[in-house]
């Protein structure tokens, strides 16, 4: 072919880029990403900061430690509720930023918020059960509460394997829980096998590629699994989206201060990722993501089996529309394992993490749990 | 590529590195791309190379511009070029999945298997171990270790295990990149469709990312596609086995070596943090059961005043 190309013309056909927009394009681009290394090197400390609530912290054992937020209203209401996030990040997630904070949600609702960070679990406590954190550690801070508080039963919240954790807990001491709420929590961990949904629950599918073998060799060879790993499982779970996100929507991100600082501090609380205890991981994988004992009645923690039949008390079932990590199918529709007959569940829309710091799902989270909880108290 | 097209190139070439100084070098050392590379890796490296892949997209570009009304033939060469930046990689990546030897050491060290008194893989039994060697060690093995040569053989044969778990831990990651430089041709293909699609309906695309963007949208569909397959999850379970196993390898050579400089292993630490857990949960128990005895009495009340632990 020899068919002269005019520069300024656009061909036809979908792709209307001219080498002379082209060109220009790229200018833009370098000139954004001038501007955004510039603004990059201004950024402080302070700015990046992230869970920055206030807070007290009320009791400690090994690595964890509880919290106490410091109210922002001046009359506090008659409800507090405990939050038990994942171990698979940091607590942080749920006060992210001033701005996209669920704690500070509760705290302006007039809410007590007590936390449990689950720390930095070292090599010394690899062995470190599901037991461990249940009936150990999460047990001890709902006794400091309810000693605090002087009652007998709290209202207990958990994110994604927190939820996992809440309702054992809620299982094993059903009476010292009022109420359950449970986030973008897993419940039935082979309900994606009618439908796999495509672009999610990878986790779920590598569990199942792999046999009780493999996983027991992966916990023997690494101890504590690092949290490395967890994020590069992440990134597998979308590596496009990821490789587009740090660097085609990166141009646009470093050209706004407030989107930069968004992604500044996402990144931050991204790049805390906590080892896991092999323990935990063993039992994690095999008897949930494997052999699905939850909902079967067949997990045992301490020699005890978790029945959700003594899930009794109100619950409430948080799922995101656009979850790509827990399956919607795994954890929606879940009122039937449960003993209590009082189970709603509430859907907000954008994915996993999204839950805590998306917008929309703020304007709808925070002040759903809180209406939620007063009706119950 | 006709000659306005070529100066076009060389002028985007000689724009190029004052826009990302950072690529210069790449650029630079690019420039004249070996076309006789020796081994796979270079194969492989050769076919990554950004500026071939430039050239190829700028071609299939400058096809598309020549086009005239049906951008059809021109988004068939860019697809098929970009397949064929993709096939070569992965002709690369398989041509060099069963040398992996080839690839790393040190089992491309001369005479690795060939000692006669420590017989390679004799008591793993999976490495080449030939019947003489086998032989000699179960002859003279008891002799030779009566003269201090145990830790030797012990720690020529985790040497050798960890050789052969790496082998196969790049043979397991090669075979995942394989499958993930399938889908993104398969993306390409997408690309190609989605374009189709949209030019029947009058869309456009009117930026460069806008374009690298809608490229990433269909390969990430793809990409999904292909993970999620049986043959993805297999492929992504053999390299966990397979980092797994290089784990282990390594983790007996560093006990090994503990042992040897009478530094507490892994497996000892371990244990002693196991008794530990163990006397935790048992001071758990005692605490448990003090505490509902006490509350037994007295079941707490709002009344009570609670004090935090610390």
């Amino acid at each position: 072919m020899t068919q002269e190309t005019d520069r300024t013309k656009p061909p036809l056909g979908p792709v209307m880029i001219t080498p002379a927009d082209a060109m220009r394009e790229l200018q833009e681009i370098r000139d954004k990403l001038q501007r955004g290394a510039k603004r990059l090197a201004e950024l402080g400390e302070d700015a990046l900061a992230i869970a920055t609530a206030p807070k007290d912290e009320i009791y400690r054992e090994d690595m964890i430690r509880l919290y106490r937020y410091r109210p922002t209203v001046e009359r506090e209401g008659p409800i507090s509720v405990l939050i038990a996030y994942a171990l698979v990040g940091r607590y942080q997630m749920v006060d992210l930023e001033e701005e996209r904070s669920f704690v500070r949600k509760l705290l302006a609702a007039g809410v007590r918020v007590y936390l449990v960070d689950w720390g930095q679990p070292r090599r010394v406590h690899r062995w470190l059960t599901i037991d461990d954190y249940v009936s150990g550690y999460l047990d001890n801070c709902v006794d400091v509460i309810r000693d605090l508080e002087g009652i007998e039963q709290i209202n207990l919240l958990g994110v994604c394997q927190g939820g996992v954790l809440t309702t054992c807990y809620a299982a094993l001491f059903p009476h010292k829980v009022k109420n359950l709420i449970v986030t973008v929590t897993p419940i039935d961990f082979h309900a994606d096998k009618a439908k796999v949904e495509a672009g999610g629950g990878y986790m779920n599918l590598w569990a199942r590629a792999l046999n009780g073998d493999d996983i027991d060799s992966l916990v023997d060879t690494a101890g504590l699994t690092p949290g490395q790993s967890v994020g590069f499982s992440f990134i597998m779970m979308n590596p496009l989206g990821n490789v587009a996100k740090y660097t085609i929507d990166l141009v646009d991100v470093l050209d706004d201060e407030r989107k930069l600082l968004n992604f500044l501090r996402m990144e931050r609380w991204i790049a805390d990722r906590p080892d896991h205890p092999g323990e935990f991981v063993r039992q994690w994988f095999k008897d949930l993501y494997q052999d699905n004992k939850l909902v079967r009645g067949e997990l045992e923690l301490g020699g005890r089996t978790v029945d959700l039949k003594r899930v009794a008390m109100p619950v409430l079932n948080v799922s995101a529309d656009g979850d790509v990590v827990i399956p919607t199918a795994c954890s929606r529709g879940m009122g039937k394992h449960f003993g209590s007959r009082d189970y709603s569940e509430l859907s907000v829309p954008g994915g996993h993490i999204g839950t805590f710091v998306g917008g929309k799902a703020q304007a709808i989270l925070g002040p759903s749990i809180v209406k939620w909880l007063k009706e119950r108290n | 590529m006709n000659d306005d097209a070529a100066s076009m190139l060389r002028q985007w070439w000689s724009a190029l590195p004052t826009m990302f100084p950072w690529m210069q070098p790449l650029a630079a050392s690019s420039a004249t791309p070996d076309e006789s590379a020796a081994t796979p890796e270079a194969d492989a490296f050769n076919a990554l190379s950004f500026d071939r892949l430039l050239t190829q997209l700028f071609d299939a570009w400058q096809a598309l511009l020549r086009s005239g009304g049906t951008a059809t033939e021109g988004l068939f060469s860019m697809a098929s070029q970009l397949e064929s930046s993709f096939g070569h990689l992965r002709e690369s990546l398989a041509a060099a999945t069963p040398t992996a030897t080839s690839m790393g050491w040190p089992m491309s060290w001369p005479g690795w298997n060939a000692p006669l008194l420590f017989a390679a893989g004799s008591s793993t039994g999976s490495a080449a171990a030939n019947p003489l060697q086998i032989g000699a060690d179960r002859t003279f093995g008891a002799f030779a270790d009566a003269f201090g040569l145990r830790p030797m053989r012990e720690v020529q044969e985790a040497w050798l295990e960890l050789a052969q778990a790496e082998s196969e831990r790049r043979a397991a990651q090669a075979s995942y990149v394989g499958l993930v430089l399938k889908a993104c041709s398969d993306g390409t293909r997408g690309v190609t469709a989605r374009l189709e699609k949209m030019h029947r309906a009058g869309e456009q695309v009117a930026t460069f990312l806008g374009f690298v963007r809608l490229w990433a949208r269909e390969a990430d569909t793809a990409l999904h596609a292909a993970m999620q397959s049986e043959q993805g999850v297999a492929a992504a379970a053999r390299a966990v086995r397979a980092s797994t196993r290089q784990r282990a390898a390594l983790n007996r050579l560093v006990a090994l070596t503990s042992k040897a400089l009478n530094v507490p292993t892994r497996a000892e630490l371990d244990d002693a943090y196991l008794e530990i857990q163990e006397l935790k949960r048992e001071l758990r128990r005692l605490k448990k059961a003090a505490r509902a005895e006490a509350e037994a009495k007295e079941p707490p009340s709002k009344t009570r005043s609670g004090k935090a632990r610390s």
